[in-house]
């Protein structure tokens, strides 16, 4: 910066500073310097966390019902020796997988949406939805009615081509966690096979994405499958 | 009352707001098929399970899946079936085979379930003689195929296809998974398009004794030919009617190229067409009212069909100008043929009005389509730099997979009618 263009109001003489302002100005440096040597500390005095391995495998629904049965049973057992069952021995590995360890930040998790369904959306109660729902403008309804559309579609497999009536129109009730409450043919395509392959379709394709609020929306459904000819 | 109920059958559509969506088809998947075939002999049970799976397999209809993602063991599932630890792994059929070895042969138990549907589709016991192992695995296959798909299966069948060594042509017989090859007739000098009665003990062939074309039958018990039409000119491709009474075929002996029906009782040849274009390559309906064929009348070669006794001649294909090798389909609805498309042979199929074409492959050379039993598959001979091959393809699109090996020129397949 050269003294010709600092001729204005923005200059500052060093002959005008007075001793309270380089008081107060080494103290605000000292400040800082203070705020990261404390932070520093505060640092180095949390123990790091240690890395920790989940081990994630799958289970047969039997084996997660018997996993399921024997976990309430579990403290006791340190005090009964006489019930060391040799099937409960993969508890610790498998429970990992299963149990959330609720005070680890994950931060891979995607972030919540206020839209995102929810344990808790299962106590929503409808008219309340529906108040809030209005706030979720028809774009947005659209997205998750093309998403479901998506799914069902990536998931509808018809094996081979067939002969068929007519369009088959399917009545689908879903939960607000977006599982299946029920499916219904309305209207049959008149060939077994492709009326099966529309309830596989919907099953393999759930549980859908649903907006928390606007849940009554998506309660009764009917979808209609167009089969290539 | 009433009106109460009017009412409320008005408000009905207002309150419920039910969200509507529309699914379309993008074409056609295979299903996956967990497979647990359970047996004392570990051998038996490889073949049988490696048999299914393939069977399976070609028809492209299904995708088997590999047994080590499977969650349960076939002990525990011939116990229970959790459909859930099917689901969960994708499993969209579920089938079970229980092997033994009895004194009279070999016993299998079949159970087909949904996992999605929580259901049990069907469930069956299947015997054969201890040589007959394959058979009984192409039966297992036939069971799954028809519980899933309502469809018929076609593992049990047979295929012939002309092998052709320089001056020679052999007449090759085969299982239609390739296994079982066997040469049944060698030796011809040139041996065109053959066909199976209907009771697959015969082949109505096409052969060349000196120069001269002529038609004869086959037997496959015995190998004897007996020639059947023997005139001046041309003798070619011969097609049993569906009840086995007749054979259709190409005669020119008039000086005109036309149809004609053998009656193989009375040894009598009957005229059915009676143009001056050429007319050739006749093939019946299902039925046996009808016969498609091939025509130049207007010029082109167009595929025509008409009745079994000439009448009421109507164009089929209307697109292109080239469309022949028609073969009407088991199920009677579709004529497989052979075009061109994009400067190149193409395999499709037509609906029997002429709408609704389906292209199915292309390449240099595609000839002699021929159904499977159940009208789902396709094969059909393609020659690429010199070297012709059998192919087979669903009849509804997907990918064309070789059933000869490269190393020899393979034409002409015929598939067994059942």
């Amino acid at each position: 910066m050269s003294p010709s263009h600092t001729a204005d109001n923005h200059y500052i003489d060093p002959a005008s500073l007075n001793r309270a302002d380089i008081v107060f100005a080494l103290l605000l440096h000292l400040l800082v310097i203070g705020i990261i040597a404390g932070l520093a500390y505060w640092q180095g005095r949390k123990a790091p966390e240690p890395l920790r391995r989940v081990e994630v495998m799958m289970i047969s629904a039997k084996e997660l019902a018997k996993l399921e049965r024997a976990r309430p049973t579990l403290p006791k057992a340190e005090t009964k020796p006489e019930l060391p069952k040799p099937e409960l021995k993969p508890e610790p590995k498998l429970s990992p997988a299963k149990t959330k360890p609720a005070e680890s930040f994950d931060p891979f998790a995607p972030v919540e949406s206020s839209t995102d369904v929810k344990e808790t959306a299962k106590t929503s109660r409808p008219d309340m939805a529906d108040i809030a729902g209005k706030q979720l403008s028809q774009q947005e309804m659209d997205r998750y009615i093309a998403m479901i559309e998506a799914a069902v579609q990536r998931n509808w497999k018809v094996p081979a081509s067939v002969e068929y009536k007519q369009d088959p129109l399917v009545e689908l009730q879903l939960q607000p966690d977006g599982s299946v409450a029920t499916i219904r043919i309305v209207e049959s395509s008149g060939n077994a096979a492709l009326d099966a392959s529309l309830i596989r379709a919907i099953q393999a394709a759930a549980p859908f994405t649903l907006p928390q609020q606007q849940f009554e929306a998506f309660r009764d459904n009917t979808m209609r499958f167009h089969p290539l000819h | 009352m009433r009106r109460l109920l009017l009412v409320c059958c008005l408000l009905l559509p207002i309150l419920s707001h039910a969200a509507e969506f529309e699914i379309y088809q993008s074409g056609y998947k295979p299903l996956q098929l967990a497979l647990l075939v359970k047996s004392a002999s570990a051998n038996e049970q490889a073949l049988v399970a490696n048999v299914v799976r393939n069977d399976l397999d070609s028809s492209q209809s299904f995708k088997a899946m590999n047994p080590l993602s499977f969650l349960d063991t076939p002990e525990q599932t011939w116990a229970k079936v959790e459909y859930d630890d099917w689901r969960i792994i994708g499993a969209d059929t579920l089938a079970l085979v229980d092997l033994t070895d009895t004194a009279a042969g070999w016993h299998a138990e079949v159970q087909v379930h949904d996992p999605f549907r929580n259901k049990l589709l069907s469930t069956v016991r299947l015997d054969a003689p201890h040589d007959a192992i394959r058979q009984l695995a192409h039966s297992i296959s036939n069971h799954i195929y028809q519980s899933v798909l309502g469809i018929p299966g076609y593992f049990n069948s047979h295929v012939l296809y002309v092998r052709k060594h320089g001056e020679y042509s052999d007449l090759i017989y085969m299982d239609q998974d390739m296994a079982n090859q066997q040469v049944v007739g060698s030796n011809f000098t040139l041996l065109l398009s053959p066909d199976w009665s209907p009771d697959g003990q015969v082949v109505a062939l096409n052969t060349y004794v000196g120069n001269r074309p002529r038609l004869e039958f086959f037997n496959l018990r015995d190998g004897s030919r007996t020639a059947f039409g023997n005139f001046k000119g041309l003798n070619s491709t011969p097609e049993f009617s569906p009840d086995g009474r007749y054979v259709a075929a190409t005669l020119s002996y008039t000086g005109d190229i036309n149809i004609y029906i053998y009656d193989i009782k009375a040894d009598h040849w009957q005229r059915i067409t009676r143009d001056t274009a050429i007319d050739t390559t006749p093939t019946w309906s299902p039925d046996g009212k009808q016969i498609a064929f091939v025509s130049n009348r207007t010029g082109d070669p167009q595929i025509y069909r008409m009745n079994a006794d000439g009448s009421d001649v109507t164009r089929v294909t209307t697109i292109g100008n080239y469309n022949t090798s028609p073969v009407w389909s088991p199920l009677g609805d579709r004529i497989a043929f052979v075009t061109k498309k994009d400067w190149a042979y193409a395999l499709a199929t037509v609906r029997v009005d002429g709408s609704d074409i389906r292209y199915l492959a292309t390449g240099q050379q595609i000839e002699s389509p021929t159904w499977s039993p159940n009208g789902q598959m396709l094969m059909y001979a393609a020659g690429e730099s010199g070297i012709r091959r059998v192919y087979r393809i669903p009849a509804w699109g997907g990918t064309p997979e070789a059933v000869t090996p490269p190393n020899i020129d393979a034409s002409d397949p015929a598939w067994s009618r059942h």
